[in-house]
């Protein structure tokens, strides 16, 4: 690793940081902009300080005094996000990661002019900007961005202006010193790697600088990763662009607008009368140009200024709704995750992941000490942690965790957000399992590299969900817990309770069937059978619509069972996809309410509900008997104590059974069931319930515990005369009764308002 | 008990149904209207074996045909009828002239060597025939159709003059070894058209017999065949290319095989009202070998060092490019012609086939082009381009006398000499259409918008980038004509 002083440190990474190939650090013009023909700016006098045109007193040029002859440079100045930032005491907060990051111009203690050129010339000369600002020579920093052959040059005694780059009204000549907006390259050049990447080579020497690809590895480029010049993993087969909004010609500014840019500036909600949806009445372009703000939109950022929360978000320009119809459950994925949670899958740069006080750097997605041509860039996916938006709303979102490591070995956890390498649709993640899964991305542990003696302390003023836990080796995970951010995830998490309770159920009743079974068997096998089903005679008890029911919903249930396993373990799908399991579960199960209601409503209006209440008069006793039946008469042979006719279809245990059946466990699933369903339509309802984490436990349990009633359902089928004939009579209607007398008198067999039973054809 | 089993299976099969119609209906509905190309692409027939069934030995070219004639009866007579036997087209209205013309090789006049007529034996070791060695032939003897050199799979048939075999050949083996045509096949003409690989088109080359998917996507991913989309029905090829036709009849495009609006962006969807599929998808030619785009024939004769891409005593001067980045214009898939006797320009560069087209026309489209220029002789006085005979006793490539020349080459073509001739500059517009890159590597949008020099959005009659200006005025989709992409 490479060991390099504090103070070296400094020195290189202002003045070699991050420069995209030789020269190609200063912004390049774009055709518009060269052309000077295509721009309107009128051509200017350069003056110094005092007012005086350089040419005369062959001093420094002074942004402000030559830009304020006609732009409100007070103004400006006043409404300036940069010298805002540059005002404050740097020792107060910015998260850098060390001394050496602090940018050039905040070391001039906030007393620097107002540099209008570093953003507005078309190809400053950076490398001399910074060289002057490190000087110590903040005021010549201006002219040093303009040294150029023909203009301006650095000589013995001072600045040398030539003559000829002046015209008869002394106007420095447009070629020279052309003025645009802002282009993406200009916010490069501090910011982070922007533009063509197809043919410039990124240096990586500058592992302290404070661009923002060093700590995040965003890239803004149309480049396409597999033109680029990065070295990276799989190439050939990386063809998307490493932003999509670069890709799209979006420039920095777009989004980031100035504040009172009549074209981007927006009435703000609670401000605009509800019946207008653009109010044309807005800042003449004469007065924008005189004083623009200097503030710029930004969605989030570090301190309180003014301007966080006032850019547009994803959804200011893009209509979610459309382009998501694949995905279930899009409101809530909205609700809960940051549009780059999937719109940037990975990153396709190196970034910082451990800086150490002697300035030892550790990277994520290269091996390298510093990325080089010849080490693989492995692209990598960042962490996901809460992040407040600009709606108010808490959301996850990408971040990438840099580790300082200070001389001490005390050590610092800091969360840089994501927002930039937009990929579109078509590269986005849309893999469920990603997240639906065991092993999800949500909790999948974030390495920090770093080895220090003490566990690293997660820095203030982040949302974080999780835990710093040791890894192999010394070194520290971030352990990212997506329950502390309120999310419960189907596929990832499960109640153990309610699985535990629910598998134990289930294992009870399939153990006691199979003991029952076995003692049948084995009875069975000593003495010879003495039903005689040619004894019996055939009775109608299941109508046409009772069989119908019966079997819809037999098949629904068994259908939400096996999507349901779906959704719950991902990993058992076969053939298809989490989604599709989703939508399929949510459909069957309304298939099953619609048919449980349908059925309802039969029963009571034919009286047929009768048969499920257990009538009080000698329930015990029948109950008692039939238990006993089960128990030991069945072993013996016994004639079967309860007789079923069209009147009486139920025995007591089965009235007991399905009571619970009906109010309590089909009741429970169902509306488990829509709450989860709804949670992405009525969240407030959700949330009421006891939101997810309790909802989707419960109806987990429930659908354990009707496996376990499914089961023994099943076995007590194969109980009748033949052990197929209760599932026989089901399929036809008809089944085969013993004509014995009972022991018991059976009640009236004249139920008023019951159904005769239907001829079967 | 048999009919209940099979109620009991109508009523499972009832209830299954019942249970997955709604689940159906609730499901997406897959994505937006499928692209499935290859449903399009016809079906490879397996080939036979004729080893048994042609035996040879074969004393010529003729004589395999008539062995082939046995069983396909009607394969001469077919061919006959198309134009890689004629080397002409129909007979259609040319722009700009009277009457009727058929258009195509065996009259027409290019930038390269200019001309067939007078020059036939050494051109027509590229026609579908045998012995086309003056303006005599008999275009109607089947037995000089040549099947082999479509259908040869032995790899060693090679025409030499006149379309006679080549004295290596084994007529035997390559009659056996016939199958359907192959890239090689049809690239033992079309790669190599204008006397070497990749002269001509820019798009078509020796590369592409067995190109990466880089190359060319269809051919290098997708392993297809040259006649996969130059469908072939009764020995008749889709396909049209305006160095030989002026109309668009039985052209070849890609919305034979792909969707009109294949994207899933509709963005750029709405660029193919607008804008070729070939502009995005061929971003450059020439990607392996290098494409000649100009030919000076003035400066030929003179005995100054050779080299086969900068100067031939024969040809003259040539410049060659690599990577080729094509030139645009509006294109309807019809274009002008020059016909022989026609007056060159009085300024600026006669254009041989200037392709048709108008922002303003809602059936054109920005398409790429290669653009060969030359500089070829012109009869001083009578302003018409001249047909020079170059191969054989007498031409130039001979005598290096160009008088000589162009006297034996209007015998043929039965033009005016005056006896003073020129040089003159012109343009022969190749449409490109081969070569297409993977979606990966096609255009993106600042090539061409917000600053970028692909296309030069005034030179195709825009106020500027139409991203900031606005596009062309069209009439709402459903009125587009079809078949123009």
């Amino acid at each position: 690793m490479k060991r390099r002083s504090l103070a070296t440190a400094t020195i290189l990474s202002a003045g070699v940081a991050f420069v995209i190939g030789a020269g190609a650090s200063e912004p390049h013009a774009t055709a518009h902009a060269d052309d000077p023909a295509r721009t309107i700016h009128p051509t200017f006098p350069l003056l110094d300080r005092n007012g005086e045109h350089v040419l005369d007193s062959g001093a420094g040029v002074s942004p402000t005094a030559t830009c304020g002859q006609c732009h409100d440079t007070a103004f400006i100045a006043e409404h300036d996000l940069h010298a805002k930032i540059s005002r404050r005491d740097p020792a107060a907060g910015l998260a850098r990661l060390t001394a050496a990051e602090r940018t050039s111009w905040e070391r001039a203690d906030g007393t620097l002019e107002t540099d209008c050129f570093v953003c507005h010339v078309v190809a400053p000369n950076e490398m001399a900007r910074r060289a002057a600002l490190d000087a110590g020579r903040p005021d010549d920093a201006p002219t040093a961005e303009l040294v150029r052959a023909g203009l301006v040059s650095n000589g013995a005694s001072g600045w040398e202006w030539q003559a000829g780059a002046f015209d008869a009204q002394r106007h420095v000549r447009p070629d020279l010193v052309a003025v645009q907006d802002p282009t993406s390259e200009h916010c490069g050049a501090c910011h982070g790697l922007v533009g063509d990447l197809s043919t410039a080579v990124a240096d990586w020497t500058g592992d302290v600088s404070p661009r923002r690809t060093l700590r995040t590895g965003e890239v803004f480029s149309s480049t396409r990763l597999h033109d680029s010049t990065f070295n990276l993993e799989n190439k050939e087969v990386r063809g998307r662009a490493f932003d999509v909004h670069a890709e799209r010609l979006l420039e920095c500014v777009d989004c980031h607008h100035s504040l009172n840019h009549p074209v981007f500036r927006e009435a703000r909600e609670d401000v605009r009368p509800e019946h207008l949806r653009f109010d044309a009445r807005r800042l003449d372009l004469r007065d924008y140009l005189e004083r623009p703000s200097h503030e710029l939109s930004l969605a989030s950022g570090e301190g309180d200024h003014d301007e966080i929360g006032t850019m547009r978000g994803c959804t200011a320009c893009h209509d979610a709704a459309t382009g998501h119809e694949w995905l279930p459950y899009a409101e809530r994925h909205f609700d809960r995750l940051s549009c780059v949670v999937c719109h940037v899958p990975e990153m396709a740069a190196p970034a910082l992941r451990s800086v150490d006080a002697a300035g030892d750097v550790a990277w994520r997605g290269t091996a390298a000490s510093v990325p080089d041509a010849l080490t693989p860039i492995v692209p990598w996916a960042p962490v996901l942690i809460p992040r407040r938006e600009a709606d108010g709303r808490t959301r996850l979102a990408p971040h990438n965790l840099v580790t300082e490591v200070a001389a001490d070995g005390d050590a610092t956890v800091r969360a840089f957000p994501i927002a930039h390498g937009v990929t579109s649709g078509k590269d986005a993640l849309r893999d469920c399992s990603a997240c639906h899964d065991q092993d999800s991305r949500l909790t999948r542990p974030f390495a920090l590299g770093a080895s220090s003696p003490r566990p690293p302390r997660l820095a203030e003023g982040v949302a974080w969900s999780g835990e710093i836990r040791p890894r192999a080796g010394g070194a520290w995970d971030y352990v990212p817990d997506h329950d502390d951010a309120g999310l419960y995830v189907l596929g990832h998490d499960s109640s153990r309770f309610a699985n535990v309770a629910g598998i134990g159920a289930v294992a009870a009743v399939a153990f006691a069937i199979g003991l029952h079974a076995l003692a049948r068997v084995i009875v069975a096998r000593r003495r010879p059978r003495r039903a005689d089903v040619s004894r019996r005679e055939r009775v109608h008890l299941y109508s046409r619509y009772e069989r119908l029911w019966h079997w819809l919903q037999a098949l629904a249930i068994f259908a939400l069972m096996a999507t349901g396993v779906g959704v719950a373990f991902p990993a058992a799908i076969v053939g298809t996809d989490f989604a599709t399991m989703v939508r399929a579960h949510n459909v069957i199960g309304f298939v099953v309410v619609a048919n449980a209601l349908l059925a309802a409503f039969y029963h009571v209006a034919s009286g047929e509900i009768r048969q499920f209440l257990p009538s009080p008069a000698g329930f015990f006793d029948a109950a008692i008997r039939q238990t006993r039946y089960y128990v030991a008469g069945i072993f013996r042979d016994d004639p079967h104590p309860f007789e079923r006719s069209p009147q009486r279809k139920l025995n007591p245990l089965q009235q007991l059974t399905y009571l619970g059946i009906l109010n309590v466990l089909l009741p429970l699933q169902t509306v488990t069931g829509i709450l989860i369903w709804s949670a992405q339509r009525w969240p407030a309802v959700d949330a009421w319930f006891g939101g997810l984490a309790l909802l989707v436990p419960l109806h987990a349990l429930g659908a354990w515990l009707f496996a376990a009633f499914l089961l023994a359902h099943i076995y007590l089928t194969t109980t009748g005369p033949t052990p197929l004939a209760h599932v026989k009579a089901m399929i036809r209607g008809w089944d085969l009764e013993s004509t014995e007398p009972h022991g018991r008198p059976e009640r009236g067999t004249a139920l008023p308002g019951a159904p005769q039973p239907e001829e079967t054809s | 008990m048999s009919r209940d089993r099979w109620r009991a299976l109508a009523g499972g099969l009832g209830l299954l149904i019942l249970l997955a119609v709604p689940v159906a209906l609730v499901l997406p509905k897959g994505t937006p209207p499928a692209d499935d190309p290859w449903a399009h692409v016809p079906p490879h027939l397996p080939k036979t074996d004729h080893s048994d069934l042609l035996p040879g030995p074969f004393a010529d070219g003729p004589s395999v045909t008539r062995a082939c004639l046995e069983c396909h009866e009607e394969a001469a007579s077919e061919v006959m009828a198309t134009a890689h036997w004629t080397w002409e087209g129909d007979p259609v209205p040319v722009p700009g002239h009277e009457g009727l013309h058929r258009i195509g090789k065996k009259t027409a006049i290019n930038n390269f060597c200019i001309s067939v007529q007078s020059n036939w034996a050494a051109c027509t070791a590229c026609h579908a025939g045998y012995g086309w060695k003056d303006a005599s032939f008999d275009f109607t003897a089947q037995e000089d159709v040549d099947c082999l050199v479509c259908h040869d799979q032995s790899g060693q048939y090679v025409k030499s003059k006149a379309g006679l075999p080549a004295e290596s050949v084994d007529l035997a083996a390559s009659a056996q070894s016939v199958g359907g045509p192959t890239r090689d096949t049809c690239g033992s003409c079309h790669f190599k058209g204008g006397g070497g690989a990749g002269v001509k088109h820019g798009d078509l080359d020796t590369s592409l017999m067995n190109p990466t998917e880089r190359v060319d996507v269809h051919m290098g991913r997708h392993e297809m065949l040259c006649t996969d989309c130059h469908v072939t029905e009764k020995h008749s090829l889709r396909g049209r290319s305006i160095s030989v036709s002026v109309d668009q009849a039985n052209r070849a495009s890609c919305t034979d095989c792909h969707a009109k609006e294949p994207h899933a962006d509709s963005r750029i969807d709405l660029h193919t009202r607008s804008v070729a599929c070939q502009t995005c998808h061929i971003p450059e030619v020439a990607i392996r070998e290098a494409t000649k785009i100009h030919w000076d024939w003035s400066t030929a004769g003179k005995d100054q060092p050779e080299d086969p891409h900068h100067y031939l005593k024969k040809k003259g001067s040539f410049e060659y490019a690599e990577l080729l980045r094509p030139e645009y214009a509006w294109f309807d898939g019809t274009a002008d012609r020059y016909l022989l006797g026609d007056s060159t320009a009085t300024e600026g560069a006669t254009v041989l086939n200037r392709p048709h087209g108008d922002r303003l026309d809602p059936n054109s489209l920005i398409w790429p082009f290669k653009i060969h220029r030359g500089k070829q002789i012109r009869d001083a006085e009578n302003g018409y381009l001249l047909v020079p005979k170059t191969a054989g006793e007498g031409g130039y490539w001979e005598d290096y006398d160009w008088d000589q020349a162009v006297r034996l080459g209007c015998e043929a073509t039965g033009l005016e000499y005056s006896g003073r001739y020129d040089f003159a500059e012109t343009e022969m517009y190749w449409a490109l259409t081969h070569m297409v890159a993977p979606a990966d590597h096609a255009l993106q949008c600042g090539d061409c918008h917000e600053g970028g020099d692909v296309l030069d959005w005034e030179a195709l009659g825009y106020h500027g980038d139409p991203l900031e200006w606005g596009g062309r005025p069209l009439p709402p989709v459903t009125d587009l004509a079809e078949g123009t992409r």
